[in-house]
Formats: structure tokens, sequence, C-alpha cells
């Protein structure tokens, strides 16, 4: 069960940086996130934990033993594909009980022929029969064991990938985009079902997604990525509530953040802000922390664009004076929404609020006066 | 192919005199099997097919061999020449086989291959591997990576990997190959021709090309020999056509 370390990690294809070198620490038993948008480098970040993509430079340490040239099979790790990657010439029972034939064959018995016959005699062994059942019947498979994967559904599919990485009982279990391919319904319930083993087993998790939900929702830790740079390591709570920049602040939640720059303008409201919270200062704050009043008794002026109703409460997109390119969302409840166009005010929790450097989008820490 | 088929079977089944003197029928006749079986007298017709078929399968055995192990090596593997080794590969399609015959002759004169069927194996193994070798090697690109990648991830060797993983998708493929290179071993004239001097080694190509030369030739007993030439091809073919379908791959990643 290996404690994670990377120190100084970076992979570059050719001239192409495509991850910045950075330092992190996981601890035993973390379930792991990195959160990116798509081509920020974080399968490649997975495949490097996985032995699977060379690092460039830096030292990959699993429990302070470097592993950088360390070959796939011998670092104990479960791995399930984007894809799946299951092997279609076999049934889901072949599939499952592929890794533990394989641990138990030795050299020679891989050679043709004799390891058709190695293979045929290990399926009946009681113990491969009662470990690939035991499994089957826990993510409900049984009905299936005898299907090639052609003739499964993407969830039963995801489900055979997931145990066949579980059979083998690794130390550390790699999982890439696993359920980016499956119905918004089966999704949900298999965030549940991965959630709880992971509670169940205690290893180490290491979790590639670009859903936030998933991110927040499953782990105990979180890395975000854009453009080959690490923008944040830390807990759901602190990427949520304290962004270290206006990357990470964009990215995460639905609605994101909003952002609202005070470098610019000569709007009053903005003058006023400006003169609390200085002039280079971006002030980011939630959806949810925002408070639609009657115009004029709020601290920014606005119009309603649109409201979006989801059900519980509604999505308000407001257009702020002087900030027309881009707009500012409130999550209010159904009976307090406004109607479009209508001129309001927006009033702010300033406590929980975020601000960040103009020009660097690093987060800054000010004190709150209003 | 149907037409001149059963020509050749009439053919067989009729007596010289009808061939010479009388319109040929269009039916089959089955009165002169006496003619037929004094006309194949002397003609070592199960040593000519028993080496044609020595030939055919070494030929098919050797070059599929070799040919999946170059592929993977080719489709898989990044190292310096590549690209010189594939196109390498393949010019030697872009030259006649004949202008081999001499140089490989006086080769296999030292070996001591000639007169020996085992070089004429190794002979058309060479000319069958190039276009067996990307028949095969464009199966495998097609099969995607990450199958490879998950069997590294479940403590595969790579030869496991290679004869349990990959094998089994790209059999229709290989089937191809396999008939490809078994009509090369099995229906070549040329080099057969040159080293093979013996009549006792005489592939059935080389036979029958002898006897349809023979003054006084019988007519009818070369098609009989034709026939049984055409025979165990034709059976072959069938036999490895079935596997010939569309691959397997479906399944493998999401789709």
């Amino acid at each position: 069960m290996p404690r994670i370390t990377f120190d100084g990690i970076s992979k570059s294809f050719g001239d192409t940086q495509v991850l910045d070198p950075f330092d992190a620490d996981i601890a035993d038993g973390e379930f792991l996130v990195l959160l990116g948008p798509s081509g920020c480098g974080k399968s490649t970040l997975l495949r490097m934990i996985a032995g699977l993509t060379d690092i460039t430079s830096g030292t990959l340490l699993f429990d302070d033993v470097p592993v950088n040239h360390a070959d796939v099979r011998k670092r104990d790790i479960a791995f399930v594909f984007q894809s799946y990657a299951l092997y279609p010439q076999m049934t889901v029972r072949q599939n499952i009980a592929f890794p533990l034939l394989m641990d138990r064959m030795s050299g020679w018995q891989h050679l043709p022929i004799l390891s058709t016959l190695i293979r045929a005699r290990l399926m009946r062994d009681e113990r491969v029969r009662s470990q690939v059942n035991g499994l089957a019947e826990q993510l409900g498979l049984t009905a299936y064991l005898d299907r090639r994967p052609g003739a499964l559904s993407g969830g039963q599919r995801q489900r055979v990938a997931l145990a066949r990485s579980l059979v083998r009982d690794p130390s550390l279990y790699l999982l890439d985009e696993p359920l980016s391919n499956l119905d918004a319904k089966l999704r949900i319930q298999m965030r549940t079902d991965i959630a709880a083993l992971h509670r169940e087993v205690g290893k180490t998790f290491v979790y590639v997604t670009h859903d936030q939900i998933e991110a927040m929702t499953m782990a105990t830790k979180i890395i975000v990525m854009d453009g080959g740079k690490i923008q944040q390591i830390g807990t759901p709570d602190d990427i949520y509530d304290r962004p270290a920049n206006t990357t990470v602040a964009r990215f995460v939640g639905s609605p994101p953040m909003n952002l609202v720059d005070l470098s610019s303008g000569d709007q009053q409201w903005r003058q006023s802000l400006r003169r609390s919270y200085g002039d280079g200062t971006v002030v980011g704050f939630r959806p949810e922390n925002v408070r639609i009043v009657p115009s004029g008794a709020g601290i920014m002026p606005g119009t309603v664009e649109t409201v979006e109703r989801t059900g519980p409460e509604s999505i308000v997109a407001i257009t702020l004076d002087g900030h027309a390119d881009s707009r500012t969302y409130a999550r209010v409840p159904n009976d307090m929404t406004p109607s479009p166009a209508e001129r309001v005010s927006l009033d702010i929790d300033m406590s929980s609020s975020s601000f960040f450097d103009s020009v660097t989008g690093e987060r800054t820490e000010l004190p709150v006066t209003a | 192919m149907g037409f001149p088929t059963y020509w050749m079977i009439n053919t067989a089944l009729s007596s010289r005199q009808q061939l010479f003197t009388e319109p040929q029928s269009l039916w089959l006749q089955f009165t002169n099997w006496s003619e037929l079986s004094r006309d194949l007298d002397g003609v070592p017709v199960v040593s000519m097919l028993t080496n044609s078929a020595f030939i055919a399968i070494g030929t098919t055995v050797l070059t599929i061999l070799l040919s999946v192990l170059c592929a993977y090596a080719l489709s898989r593997y990044k190292f310096h020449g590549r690209g010189a080794a594939a196109f390498l590969l393949f010019s030697t399609q872009m030259v006649p086989q004949g202008v081999f015959l001499i140089p490989i002759y006086t080769l296999f004169l030292g070996l001591g291959l000639v007169n020996n069927l085992w070089g004429l194996v190794l002979v058309n193994a060479a000319f069958s591997l190039p276009i067996s070798t990307f028949i095969i090697k464009a199966a495998i690109d097609g099969i995607p990576y990450e199958l490879e990648e998950a069997a590294r991830v479940d403590n595969s060797p790579p030869l496991s990997t290679l004869t349990v993983v990959i094998l089994p998708l790209i059999l229709p493929s290989i089937a191809a190959a396999a008939v490809l290179a078994f009509f090369a071993g099995w229906g070549e004239l040329m080099y057969a021709t040159t080293f093979i001097t013996d009549r006792a080694e005489w592939p059935a190509s080389v036979g029958l090309s002898v006897l349809v030369s023979q003054p006084g030739v019988s007519m009818p007993a070369v098609m009989a020999v034709s026939v049984m030439f055409a025979a165990p091809a034709v059976a072959f073919f069938l036999f490895v056509q079935r596997h010939i379908v569309s691959g397997l791959t479906a399944g493998a990643v999401k789709g």
C-alpha cells in the first residue's frame, strides 16, 4: 500500500512540454482525483504513475522507493482504462480471471500450446473459480460470465473492467475516466459504488476525470491541472472555497465562481469596491453566496438576462453594469427569482469571497472590510 | 472458374481416341478408367503431391511464424530504421522473382540446398514474407494499443500478450496470409524446375510441366493429374476460408 511522492516530476514529448515539474505527496489510502479539462496532461500523469509512459525528469516514489524504471508488472497496480480495454475474444469469466492466471504462470508455462493447456486447467481451479464468481456476484455480473464483451452494454463492460482490475487485490488503483462513457443515471450509481469500494478496500486510488462533480463527491484530495501545470493541490473543500487562482475558480463549480475584475471600469460601484479592496483585485464569489435585492440596495447593480429553473432552485444570469462581456450567476430559491430584463442589485457575502491579483490571477488574502 | 474446371474433369475422363477423332462430349463419361490408369502408370503422382504438400505447408508455417513476429515488431516497437526496414521489405516486391534465380542457385549450391525441398521452402517463404507481413501488420495496427497495456498491467509477459491477446484477434488476417503463402508454395514452378533435378523430389508443378511436354503425351492423364493437383489446394482454401471472416475486435473498447 504505497504512499506516492512526486519529486519534480515532469513530462515532455520531444520539444513539447506537456507537464511542468511539480512536487506532491499522496498519503496511503487517499482517494486522489486528477481534475482538469481535456488535454491538460492528467491522463499522461496517471500513465506515468502506472509506468505506461516514461517520466522525463524527476523521481516518482512509492513508499520512498524510486520506481521510475520499475516495470509496469512489478508495480502491483490496477488500471481501469477509459476504453475498458477488455479482451474481446475472451468471455467475461476469462477476462476477469486473466490477471489471476498470469500471476500463477511461470516463465516456461507461457510457451504456445502449453500455455493453452495450463490456462484451461487453471480456469477449473477452485480458487480461481471462487474468486471470479465472488467478484461477479459483488458487481452483478453473474448472469453475463459466459458472454463476450461485444454482447455487453457500456455499463456492464465498465463493471467487467473494474472486476478485472479488482481480482488481483493490488495496492494501487488507477482509473482513467472510467465513467465517461456511461449515461447520467449509471454514472451517479457507479460514482457511489467506486467511492464505497475505496472505503471498503482502504487502498490508494488515483482517479482521472474532467467532471468536477465526480471529483468533489469522490475525492479526499484533488490535484487541479490545466495547460500542463498543477494549479492546486488540496481537499475538495479547499478547492471549492479557497481556489488558488482564477483558473481553478473558473473550472470548479457549476456554474463556476463569479469573477469581477475591479481594475477597470469607472462605475460608482466599482470605485467604491476599489477603495475597499485595492484596484488590482479580482473579486470571486460563488453563485450561492449572492442575494438578489431590489435595484439600488446591494453592492453590484445589473440587469437580469436569463432565469434557469433547475428544480429545487434557479440559476439567474445577470449582466453587471459596465461588465457586458461576461455574466454573473446567482443561485436563488425559486420563489425569489426576478424576471428577465429586470433591474436588480446583488448583495454579496464578502466574508466567503475570494480575492485574486488581476495580473497574475493568483489568490491574495485581503482583510474583509465590507 | 466453373467451366474450365468441369472441362478439366471431362477431358480426364475421355479416352485419347475420343479426343482426337470426334467432337468432345459435353457429358462426363465413366467408361475409360482402364485407359486412364494405364496412362498414369509410371507417373509418380503420390510422391509429386507429397513433395508439393511439403513445400506448401513448410512455406506457410515458416511464412506465418516469421511474418507475425516481423509485423508485430514493425507495428508496435519504435526503433531506428523502422521505416527503412519496412521499405526494404516491400521493395523486394518491386523486383521480378526471376532476377534472383541465379544468385540464389549459386548460394544454394554452396549450402547443399539444391535438389532439396527445404531449399524451396526457404525461397518461397522469402517471397511470401513481405506481403504476408504487411497483411498481418495492418491487422495489428488496427488493434487498440490499450489492449496490450491492459495485458501488461495484468502481469502478462510479452509472449503471452502476443499469443493469448493479439493472435486470436488477427486470425482472419493470418488465414488470408496463409492462403497466399500456401498457394505460392503449392504452385511455384520456376524455382522448382531450376533447383530440383532429381525426379523423386519433383513437386507436382514440375511433374505436370514435364508430363505435358513429353512426346505422345496423354491429355486425359495430364488432366487427371491436374485435377489431383488442384483438389488439395481447393480443400485447403475451403478449410481456411471459414476463418477469413470479419474481425473479432468488437467490444474491446467502447462503441
